[in-house]
């Protein structure tokens, strides 16, 4: 993304560029939450903040996302201040994601919650903030709460792309929190639930990583 | 006889030195193209003060781009 020529120019004219290899300045990618990669963030001159952007994306987006925040356009502040006079569920949502990124789960629960409270509690930006909700006690390793959450997800949303997604999720946090029995049962059921999905190949594999004996991981992986 | 030693030497080291550069081929390392940058927000926030930069505008907004080598 940095070598596109549009970007290298904008770059040279328009911003004042800093690179941090996050692996060696880790205090700084701590400081400012970062947990992918690239993560640039836009700062004033003292370093607080103005907005982010995570991942790769076209350079023409790219551009244009940038020259908005310079401008004021799209950013957290930007969105808390439209929000004040919009009942936009999915404002509400870019501003949790915003809060999210930034490292702010109890900010980004406050928006998610916001969602799922103004709106259908059964519809797609309910199940995406639930969805999101249950991923933050998981990074937070409280795995009897991140089940509850999912479980509770694949409950009143079914066989559907977020229910489906909260049944696997649990499977996962299951395998995350050690309980191995539970993860390679819950992977099991996915597939019996659900053989035509794209992910049973997915559950197929945890399931042999869970299943081969310490043994014989060592000789296959010498 | 230092001197013919001296002379030998010399002779060898000038000969390997041409034969060296005949059969090495220069390396052909294509630079990867990249926007000028800082090492820290504190320089990048110092040189945008500067008197000369930004003369008629606002100093530039700072991005930092946190990257790793994998």
């Amino acid at each position: 993304m940095l070598i596109d020529p549009a970007v290298i120019e904008f770059f040279d004219n328009e911003m004042a560029l800093v690179k941090v290899n996050a692996e060696k300045d880790t205090l700084l990618a701590q400081q400012y939450h970062v947990s992918g990669y690239p993560t640039l963030v836009m700062t004033d001159a003292g370093g607080g903040e103005i907005d982010r952007l995570v991942g790769y994306v076209p350079p023409e987006d790219f551009l244009k996302t940038f020259r908005n925040y310079a401008n004021g356009i799209g950013t957290l502040d930007d969105l808390l201040s439209r929000a004040d006079t919009s009942s936009d569920r999915v404002l509400y949502t870019e501003i949790a994601e915003k809060y999210k990124y930034r490292g702010g789960s109890d900010d980004a629960a406050v928006w998610y919650h916001k969602v799922i409270d103004t709106g259908d509690p059964l519809d797609s930006l309910s199940g995406e903030g639930r969805l999101a909700l249950a991923d933050m006690h998981r990074r937070d390793k409280d795995w009897e709460t991140a089940v509850s959450a999912y479980q509770a997800i694949t409950a009143d949303f079914g066989d559907s792309r977020v229910g489906n997604e909260a049944e696997i999720w649990t499977a996962i946090v299951y395998r995350q929190s050690g309980d191995t029995t539970a993860a390679v049962e819950h992977f099991k059921a996915f597939i019996e639930n659900h053989p035509d999905h794209e992910d049973v190949e997915y559950c197929q594999k945890q399931i042999a990583k869970l299943t081969t004996p310490p043994e014989e991981k060592k000789e296959s992986e010498g | 006889m230092k001197t013919a030693s001296l002379l030998l030497l010399l002779a060898l080291l000038t000969a390997g030195a041409v034969s060296g550069q005949e059969e090495t081929e220069p390396a052909t390392t294509e630079a990867v193209p990249t926007a000028t940058f800082y090492a820290s927000i504190e320089e990048a926030a110092e040189a945008t003060c500067l008197p000369w930069y930004n003369f008629w505008d606002d100093p530039n907004p700072i991005v930092v781009e946190f990257y790793t080598d994998w």
